[in-house]
């Protein structure tokens, strides 16, 4: 009897991709990381956030995962659903930001207490309705993502958190019921009620939401010739003494076209942290003072095709060189107390989002005659002297396949400074991989 | 005597005018078949690198010209790498929707000049108002009796008008004597001659005669994107001015 959910959706899956108007299409992934680490001691990855190797990163690691995005559209609405099949790699874990969204905090505690946690999650499941050219309504998982950075964007206050060491990967929607208003190209107006907790019954345990999950997003967009503005707006009735990781944020942001070249900016002040801060070793509290944060960037493509964008990111809510210490203290002394790392301290740790300042550099070159696209990553954190640098190689192969090599490098530029690479369990790991698109 | 010197001034004061109206009236019967106000195209282009062929990318574009602005948007139907990649310029400004994530990301209009999804056209190349293609040029016929493959042919000399965002520096151009059908077009940047169009396969669509297969050759790397036409309107009903916005780009599947 167990079988009938699991085969009905099997049937409706294969009907849906049967009848023409759904369009299946997706990629899977196969990676091996390596993770060289020096010297190679029997400790070599143990770190205070990985104290006695909990997390269990060997020295090579099979990476598979998989996306299926099932679509339809018509003249009056539209159908989405997303599907990631994706353990949860610990090399992914621990290089990704924790978002501060609970969901997340809860995968990240659970990775790193599960042997083989993986997960099927649904990152799209919408339906839209187009009330005519200008007025969509959207219920559904959906996506919310704003804002004009590509490493980080501190106006957009609803949406999970950017990876900095893969900005450009597809993210986990938000359940919400939008509106959004267009008046021609010029305007447009969104606003969503957005319910936090497990909607789509993930987890019978915990589904559903109560009325003091609500909460509400507004954005603005004004576009002119070579110039676009944004206006964010987040309200949570519980504020940063709530229990969620949410809070009331106003956001602004622009990109100008000055000769060609793109500028572009963001800003936004919050009532209060999303992420707790260590106040005292094992004491965190989230603040509850406004905070503010901002971003400014430049992207250019020169002649040669090399495309540049270059940001500095003003993190309001990272941590000082006292609380990333008070931290690092923390984590021992949780390990201490209880022989692993509670999901609450390790979702704190947040590669990217750690200090205050940041500067990152993304350099994208096409070399034709091999069909290949390099891309060079670099991040520098100049108030804690992190510096990630990331490589990659990737060669089209054909129009569905294509193969990859990839570095990340992790260094700490300055002693005592108590930064994410001095917590993080590894150092260097190469990718070797392969992506099918279909 | 005076009789010759009247001829002289003549030729000296308006002989670059008669010049210029000819080679105007000669371009403008070669833009003739490209001419229209909603133009939506389903084409497949290949790209020849060193000789070989990549994987064809299926396109489909739609183009118009609406309150004086160049609206266009192109979307990849295929290969399953490039399927839901789309773009969307209106103008100078340029937004680009990554189908792997359905993101959509506003570049700056220094990109309009590159490469177009890895082909031999630039995205300024791929936007067609359905204007012809000496919009926003002057014109100087250069020579009546050029030859192109033993074809006799005009050769005009396009240069972009004072304060125009064409991103080339000239461009010239060789339209058949017989039928005023564009052969081929070299672009110039930089003094130095980076890549030809050329014309083939002209086809008798919707009463004028169009070229359904035309190439673009770089001659800064070893590279030429063939495009052959599969579907053509003119004054299509598929065109419409809401296909050009970003909350379109956000429907494309």
């Amino acid at each position: 009897m167990k079988m009938l959910p699991a085969l009905l959706a099997l049937f409706l899956l294969a009907g849906g991709v049967c009848m023409a108007e759904i369009e299946l299409s997706g990629e899977a992934n196969a990676a091996i990381d390596v993770f060289p680490a020096f010297p190679y001691t029997s400790g070599r990855f143990d770190s205070p956030i990985n104290p006695g190797n909990l997390a269990g990163i060997r020295d090579l690691n099979l990476d598979t995962d998989v996306t299926f995005r099932l679509q339809a559209v018509e003249q009056t609405g539209a159908w989405n659903l997303w599907l990631a099949l994706d353990p949860y790699r610990m090399s992914r874990v621990l290089l990704a930001a924790a978002s501060g969204d609970p969901v997340q905090e809860e995968a990240v505690g659970a990775s790193l207490l599960s042997s083989d946690p993986a997960a099927l999650s649904i990152l799209r499941a919408e339906i839209a309705w187009y009330i005519g050219p200008s007025l969509v309504l959207r219920l559904g998982r959906q996506s919310m993502l704003t804002g004009y950075g590509y490493g980080w964007n501190p106006m957009d206050f609803a949406g999970t958190v950017k990876d900095l060491f893969d900005p450009e990967a597809e993210l986990k929607g938000v359940d919400a019921l939008s509106l959004q208003l267009y008046a021609g190209n010029a305007i447009s107006v969104k606003l969503a009620g957005i319910l936090r907790g497990d909607i789509l019954r993930s987890d019978p345990l915990i589904a559903g939401a109560d009325y003091a999950d609500i909460q509400a997003a507004a954005e603005l967009t004004a576009s002119f010739p070579l110039l676009e503005l944004k206006l964010s707006g987040y309200y949570d009735s519980d504020d940063a003494a709530g229990e969620d990781a949410f809070v009331p944020a106003l956001g602004a942001g622009f990109m100008l076209d000055l000769a060609g070249v793109g500028l572009y900016g963001e800003g936004a002040l919050l009532w209060g942290g999303r992420v707790p801060a260590p106040v005292g070793v094992s004491v965190i509290q989230r603040p509850g003072e406004l905070l503010l944060s901002g971003l400014f960037g430049v992207e250019y493509t020169f002649a040669s095709e090399l495309h540049l964008i270059a940001e500095y990111f003003y993190n309001g809510q990272g941590y000082s060189l006292e609380e990333r210490q008070l931290y690092a203290d923390s984590l021992e002394d949780q390990f201490a107390t209880w022989s692993y790392i509670p999901g609450e301290y390790a979702a704190m740790y947040r590669p990217g989002y750690f200090a205050k300042h940041y500067l990152l550099l993304h350099l994208g070159y096409p070399i034709y005659p091999w069909n290949t696209n390099l891309e060079l990553s670099a991040y520098y954190s100049p108030d804690s002297g992190a510096l990630g640098v990331m490589p990659r190689l990737e060669l089209e192969i054909s129009g569905s396949l294509s193969a990859r090599a990839a570095y990340t490098g992790l260094f700490s530029l300055q002693a005592d400074r108590y930064d994410e690479v001095g917590l993080s369990p590894f150092r260097h790991m190469i990718e070797l991989g392969m992506t099918y698109f279909f | 005597m005076k009789r010759t010197i009247l001829i002289l001034v003549s030729v000296v004061l308006f002989g670059p005018v008669l010049g210029a109206d000819s080679a105007r009236e000669i371009i403008d019967r070669a833009d003739e078949p490209f001419l229209g106000t909603r133009i939506y195209t389903r084409s497949e282009m290949t790209v020849y690198r060193a000789g070989e062929a990549r994987p064809t990318l299926e396109m489909e574009s739609y183009s118009m010209r609406e309150h004086g602005k160049q609206l266009s948007l192109s979307v990849y139907l295929g290969p399953a790498r490039m399927k839901g990649t789309a773009y969307l310029m209106i103008e100078n400004d340029l937004w680009v929707r990554f189908a792997s994530t359905g993101r959509i990301r506003k570049l700056s209009s220094s990109a309009k000049k590159n490469s177009a999804g890895g082909t031999d056209f630039s995205y300024y190349d791929m936007a067609d108002s359905g204007q012809g293609f000496a919009e926003e040029y002057s014109l100087q016929l250069d020579d009546e009796n050029a030859t192109i493959d033993g074809q006799r042919c005009y050769r005009i000399i396009l240069r972009p008008q004072e304060g125009s965002e064409i991103p080339y520096e000239k461009v010239v151009c060789y339209v058949r004597r017989e039928g005023y059908r564009y052969l081929e077009l070299a672009y110039y940047q930089d003094g130095a001659h980076v890549k030809t169009l050329r014309f083939f396969d002209y086809r008798n669509a919707d009463g004028r005669s169009y070229p359904f297969r035309y190439e673009m050759e770089s001659h800064t790397k070893p590279s030429r994107t063939e495009v052959v036409v599969k579907s053509l309107e003119f004054d299509s009903s598929r065109v419409e001015p809401d296909l050009f916005s970003v909350p379109y780009l956000r429907r494309i599947k």
